[in-house]
């Protein structure tokens, strides 16, 4: 079932749909980019997680610092070692 | 980013440190009233980062509401150093009359970029476009682009089509050459004898059209017929034709160079430098210096002043001025041998560039000193291509004589 809200692609694809409506964009291990998060539970150098709604999502690494962050949208930075999903 | 950065600068930002348990509280809670936060970075219960200065009054108010501390670790942007030099008038009036000037200056033409065929002379097209009123320091407005490329392309021959572009202040003119100018027309098929240019022996005959009249070892006289244009078939018939060969003979030339026994020669005897500032084409002296009168030789260097490689209208001119002295010099006869053969090589460079695929075979060489001066006399053996084209005509069949080398 596709949920209503989720941000259309240029090839009609619908992202964040089936996922709880988060975004999430990865450029290697130094960047990713959510979409969609509800909050901030943890912030440290090493680790930062993120409140995905029906998951939470922890970024573990070195040097992690968030680089911009709006209402909807965070940016992190950094040397990412993991990223895990906890249900 | 550069952009973000400069957006950045002109509202302000505040670099603020929050202090305090569960830092990430302050973040969502930020998020969540619409501040826009960056360059986040936790230090255990410590968090710095940057907001916009608007954002101040509600930073401190999410960091009361938390229980954590806010500390405001600098201000920057385009509003605090307008705040801080609020009382500074004569900033302000700068910036505004510098706004102004490069507001008007930008009306004025700064470069005009010439790409011009090999046929036409960069100055010249400069004073030329002069006249018709594209010149640096010209008004852009004022420039009639298509009254003057109608005017050029219908009174200089030279110039097929041209286009000028101005663009900011920026002109660029693009000339493209009349190919046909300079060119004579065709005419119809020319039937031709071909003629010696000189007397001479005749050493190779290369004859691509026509019926050769000459041999290797032939004797030839300045005239003579060598090839013909009437070309006989074996069955009896001739038609006319353009004869087209190379006749190689050697030739025998003269050459008696004279020089007095007293020539002058220019001693350096002072310099000096004219510097020149040219704005807009206004050109102002940038330096007092020395007149220079007589003999002298000028070298000219002209830089344009530019700015992350946009030429601007301000030139500099060093004109560096050099003075000679006449100075009577007695000539000896090794000098004089210098200098007459020198004066030799560049008659030999000339007289080559006169002959047809001429070589020298062989050259003799006398210098000789006499009362009023020296004299060098020098024979060369050439060897050269002889022929040249006499129209046959048909309505008198007179043969043109050969034209004088």
């Amino acid at each position: 079932m596709i949920k209503k809200g989720g941000r259309k692609n240029g090839d009609g694809t619908v992202l964040g749909a089936r996922v709880g409506a988060v975004h999430m964009e990865i450029s290697g291990n130094r960047e990713v980019i959510f979409e969609g998060g509800r909050g901030i539970l943890e912030y440290s150098e090493s680790s930062i997680r993120i409140n995905g709604g029906k998951y939470v999502v922890a970024l573990r690494g070195r040097g992690l610092h968030i680089i911009s962050m709006t209402e909807s949208d965070t940016v992190i930075n950094g040397f990412i070692t993991a990223i895990e999903y906890i249900v | 980013m550069i952009v973000v950065s400069i957006l950045r600068w002109l509202i302000g930002r505040i670099s603020f440190a929050v202090e305090g348990r569960f830092p990430e509280r302050f973040i969502n809670l930020c998020a969540k009233n619409g501040i826009n936060l960056w360059g986040l970075r936790g230090e255990g219960e410590r968090i710095t980062g940057c907001a916009r200065l608007t954002d101040l009054r509600r930073l401190e108010d999410a960091a009361k509401k938390n229980g954590h501390r806010l500390v405001i670790e600098k201000k920057s942007g385009l509003p605090v150093m307008l705040k801080k030099h609020r009382t500074r008038c004569g900033l302000l009036a700068g910036l505004i009359i510098s706004l102004g000037l490069w507001f008007y200056a930008s009306g004025f033409i700064w470069n005009i970029t010439l790409r011009l065929p090999d046929t036409i002379n960069e100055y010249e097209m400069r004073a030329t476009l002069r006249e018709y009123g594209l010149y640096e320091g010209a008004w852009a407005k004022s420039i009639n682009v298509d009254s003057i490329t109608d005017s050029l392309c219908a009174g200089d021959k030279r110039i097929s089509w041209m286009t000028i572009n101005i663009s900011g202040t920026d002109a660029e003119v693009n000339i493209s050459p009349n190919l046909s100018y300079g060119t004579k027309k065709r005419e119809g098929i020319i039937l031709s004898n071909m003629v010696s240019a000189a007397d001479g022996t005749v050493t190779r005959v290369n004859v691509y059209n026509g019926t050769a009249e000459v041999r290797a070892g032939d004797g030839i006289r300045r005239g003579q017929l060598l090839v013909s244009g009437v070309m006989e078939y074996t069955n009896g018939t001739s038609v006319l034709a353009n004869s087209r060969a190379c006749v190689y003979a050697k030739t025998v030339r003269s050459v008696k160079i004279e020089l007095p026994k007293t020539v002058y020669e220019y001693e350096p005897d002072r310099e000096a430098e004219k510097k020149d500032v040219s704005l807009f084409g206004l050109c102002l002296p940038a330096a007092a210096r020395q007149a220079l009168y007589g003999e002298r030789t000028v070298d000219t260097d002209r830089r344009q002043l530019s700015l992350l490689g946009h030429g601007l209208p301000l030139y500099f001119t060093c004109e560096k001025h050099r003075s000679y002295i006449k100075k009577p010099v007695e000539l000896k006869l090794p000098q004089a041998e210098e200098l007459l053969k020198g004066k030799l090589a560049l008659y030999e460079l000339f007289m080559l560039s006169q002959t047809n695929k001429g070589r020298v075979l062989n050259k003799r060489i006398t210098v000789k000193e006499k009362p009023d001066g020296f004299v060098l006399e020098a024979l060369y053996e050439l060897e050269e291509d002889v022929c040249v084209n006499t129209v046959i005509r048909l309505d008198d069949r007179k043969e043109q004589e050969a034209p004088a080398r």
